[in-house]
């Protein structure tokens, strides 16, 4: 009976292991590492000093007595939701709140040249006609920084303000309301040359930045959203090192001309509309250095370049695990794809329509193609380009397009089979989409986009494992063992 | 009835498949082939720290769907039928055990010796891909292991209905590759042919896709790797109108009434031809 007391427990006790690691997992917040408070200039000696057992215990009263271009420090504390009219800096020390009750903004700015930073700012009203927002803004040069908001219906809500900056600030909208009854976390409305950068922007509706030019927006992170930043008639902007995961569109750039869009992680864009890049009607754009990651699509082009003569510019981006890699219209061209690395995608290419892909889009620029990781081909010479082109066909994909019911049948063993039989009777070929005709045999890497964060426990795994491959040895171990049925009888 | 008699009879089931060269064969197979994908995986990803749901990572669901009812049919409909065949039955049913202890031990048995082929198979891969790519996408294969069970088992209850009516082994083995044929590849090719011929509406597709309890299986492994099932197209869209979060428990319940449908239906198609 010993033995079998022994083997009863050691199974017993692998199981407990790896029930243990289901528990242990690190409950760590996702974080990509982007977000940091910004360094702000140095409070001086002659700063008004506004706490709430100081002889200045009225902010409100303050500012509005206040010269133009003084410091007022608020020192910790609760304050009702202030304006401000005239130019001037605005430091919270210790984290004052400005709560709005649900009524509201929390901070309105009606001037150029005003600063606000280092304040926690809840809970404002709920109404789309008057823009409820945690901070808003009307005026050039103002500088947003190292806010907190919550429980805000818009975040930063800015218009006309020119050459401002937004930086360091946390956002997150209302939790348990869905994405479209949320407000926006950013909103930028006709105000060129604005600087948005290492911001962590949570669960609202989306982050706009329309009709304003040469806006820069870099690392920031971007999660639970529905747009993570929606560019619309702006010019020259650049997105560059920024975070956009679990949205339901990443990046999404309308009409406009000029943009970069360059080494970001756009992860999870899920759901019905989900693209990790949307491109609709954009003239002229470059798109390098991208991880796109498990998006539903993770590029779409509508029409993009849309003037003659302008040239889309897309290279060095990874683009991997996404159910379809790029989603183009048959109309779009002057598309330059080369050197980017198309990994896994559950189809590497869809024709968002009817007929094939426009001719004008090159996939290869120089000699130069894109990896492809369904390339059957070879590289005798070893110069790193496949010696026969990249075709994409599949009889399977093109019936899905065809006839979309058939989707339901996605990796059911008679697709395969079709596919099979397409390969072996060439009678019923599929019209290749798109050829690149020096495919790259190696995949490029990303660079310097934000590394994708992996939930998955490998403690988890390997415990489990071992438990079951313990369990199947006691199994083994009793059937060989005589009369052991008869309970030792 | 007597559990210890069907604890006995378990034992002696499970101890004739490891003895069963068709069982050899096809445990070694599974678990080859999973390493063999394990190993593409790992490949296919090409590089540290990006792994996910690809095309490589989707031939699981294809492998499973190959192998898993292949091995419950055939070592299901061989099950009553070889023990009749080698008079093993009769000399059984002479011994103060009832046919319902020897049914329930022997589906017991190949039950586990079923779930410990997938078990070995899914684990060791899982090590395997550990072992080569430090982590990225180790995952897969034990998120796919309850449903592969519940497929594995569903189609030994199939064949054990298949078992109860043959008289001959051989001819109990051949009506259970037709049915494993079937079941893989006909119904779906038929369907697929008829919602291209004739216009039948998504709800209706997805209906008539999901009474084969391989395509239930087929969809709720969808769902358990890519957590939705928006691939589908229209009929998933169907899917996620009528049961919404409850997808995954109706594909499974589909599974299960087939499961328990033909364990019944072979008890009593046995115990007909038995104790006639």
């Amino acid at each position: 009976m010993s033995g079998a007391r022994i083997v009863l427990a050691l199974v017993l006790g692998s199981w407990l292991i790896a029930g243990y690691t289901t528990f242990a997992k690190d409950a760590e917040e996702t974080s990509s590492g982007l977000f940091h408070l910004v360094e702000t200039d140095p409070v001086p000696d002659d700063a008004i000093r506004v706490c709430e057992s100081c002889a200045n215990n009225d902010l409100q009263a303050t500012i509005d007595s206040a010269d133009e271009g003084v410091v007022i420090v608020v020192v910790g504390g609760s304050w009702a939701p202030v304006s401000i009219d005239k130019p001037l800096r605005l430091a919270g020390e210790d984290w004052p709140v400005i709560d709005a009750m649900g009524k509201g903004s929390g901070i309105t700015i009606a001037s150029a040249d005003v600063t606000v930073e280092g304040f926690d700012i809840r809970s404002t009203g709920r109404s789309f006609d008057h823009e409820d927002s945690g901070i808003y803004f009307e005026g050039e040069r103002v500088r947003i920084l190292n806010n907190r908001l919550s429980e805000v219906l818009f975040g930063v809500n800015g218009a006309l303000g020119h050459d401002s900056e937004i930086a360091g600030n946390t956002i997150s909208g209302q939790t348990g309301v869905s994405e479209g009854l949320r407000g926006d976390g950013l909103k930028i409305w006709y105000s060129h040359r604005v600087q948005i950068h290492n911001n962590d922007i949570r669960n609202v509706r989306d982050s706009l930045v329309w009709y304003s030019n040469e806006c820069n927006v870099y690392e920031n992170s971007v999660q639970g959203s529905r747009y993570g930043f929606h560019f619309m008639n702006s010019d020259d902007g650049v997105a560059r090192r920024n975070s956009l995961v679990d949205n339901s569109v990443g990046i999404y750039i309308m009409y406009g001309k000029r943009f970069t869009v360059a080494d970001n992680l756009l992860e999870g864009s899920r759901g019905p509309s989900g693209q990790g890049l949307g491109l609709k009607e954009v003239d002229g754009f470059e798109v390098t250095g991208n991880l796109i990651y498990d998006n539903r699509v993770g590029i779409y082009n509508d029409n993009s370049p849309y003037s003659i003569g302008q040239i889309g510019w897309l290279s060095d981006n990874v683009i991997a695990y996404n159910d379809s890699g790029l989603g183009i219209v048959p109309s779009a061209r002057d598309n330059i794809y080369t050197h980017n690395s198309f990994v896994e995608n559950l189809e590497q290419v869809t024709v968002l329509g009817s007929g094939a892909l426009s001719s004008g889009n090159q996939w290869s620029y120089e000699g130069v193609g894109n990896f492809w990781s369904d390339y059957s081909g070879y590289d005798a010479d070893g110069d790193g380009v496949g010696d026969i082109p990249y075709q994409n066909t599949s009889i399977a994909e093109e019936l899905r397009r065809t006839h979309p019911q058939l989707q339901l049948f996605r990796f059911s063993l008679a697709e395969r089979a079709i596919d099979f039989a397409a390969q072996a009777m060439p009678l019923f070929e599929a019209e290749a989409i798109l050829m690149d005709d020096s495919p790259l045999v190696n995949a490029p890497t990303p660079q310097n986009a934000p590394e994708v964060t992996s939930n998955e426990s490998t403690l988890h795994t390997t415990a489990l494992s071992v438990s079951l491959m313990a369990t199947v040895g006691a199994g083994i171990w009793w059937a060989r063992r005589p009369g052991a049925g008869l309970g030792g009888a | 009835m007597s559990s210890r008699s069907v604890l006995t009879l378990t034992q002696r089931e499970l101890l004739d498949a490891l003895r069963n060269r068709w069982f050899i064969v096809y445990a070694a197979a599974f678990l080859v082939l999973c390493i063999s994908l394990a190993a593409m995986i790992v490949n296919s990803a090409g590089y540290a720290g990006i792994s996910g749901f690809g095309r490589t990572a989707a031939g699981l669901i294809n492998l499973v769907l190959f192998l898993a009812p292949l091995m419950g049919l055939t070592l299901g409909a061989q099950s009553l039928s070889a023990e009749r065949e080698q008079g093993t039955l009769a000399y059984l049913l002479a011994q103060p055990v009832s046919l319902g202890e020897i049914f329930l031990a022997k589906f017991l048995g190949l039950a586990i010796a079923i779930a410990g082929a997938i078990a070995i198979g899914f684990s060791i891969s899982s090590l395997a891909i550990m072992y080569w790519s430090g982590g990225a996408g180790v995952g897969i294969f034990l998120r796919l292991l309850p449903l592969t069970l519940l497929l594995g088992w569903t189609t030994l209850a199939i064949g054990f209905v298949i078992s109860a009516v043959s008289d001959k082994t051989v001819s109990a083995l051949g009506i259970g590759v037709v049915a494993w044929l079937l079941l893989v590849l006909i119904g779906d090719l038929g369907l697929m042919g008829a919602s291209v011929a004739v216009s039948i509406s998504p709800g209706m597709l997805l209906t008539l896709t999901i009474v084969n309890p391989l395509e239930s299986f087929r969809i709720a492994s969808i769902l358990q790797l890519r957590n939705s099932i928006e691939l589908l197209g229209p009929s998933g869209l169907v899917a996620n109108d009528r049961f919404g979060d409850l997808t995954l428990w109706v594909l499974v319940g589909v599974m299960i009434v087939w499961l328990t449908g033909a364990t019944m239906l072979a008890y009593v198609l046995a115990r007909r031809r038995e104790l006639q």
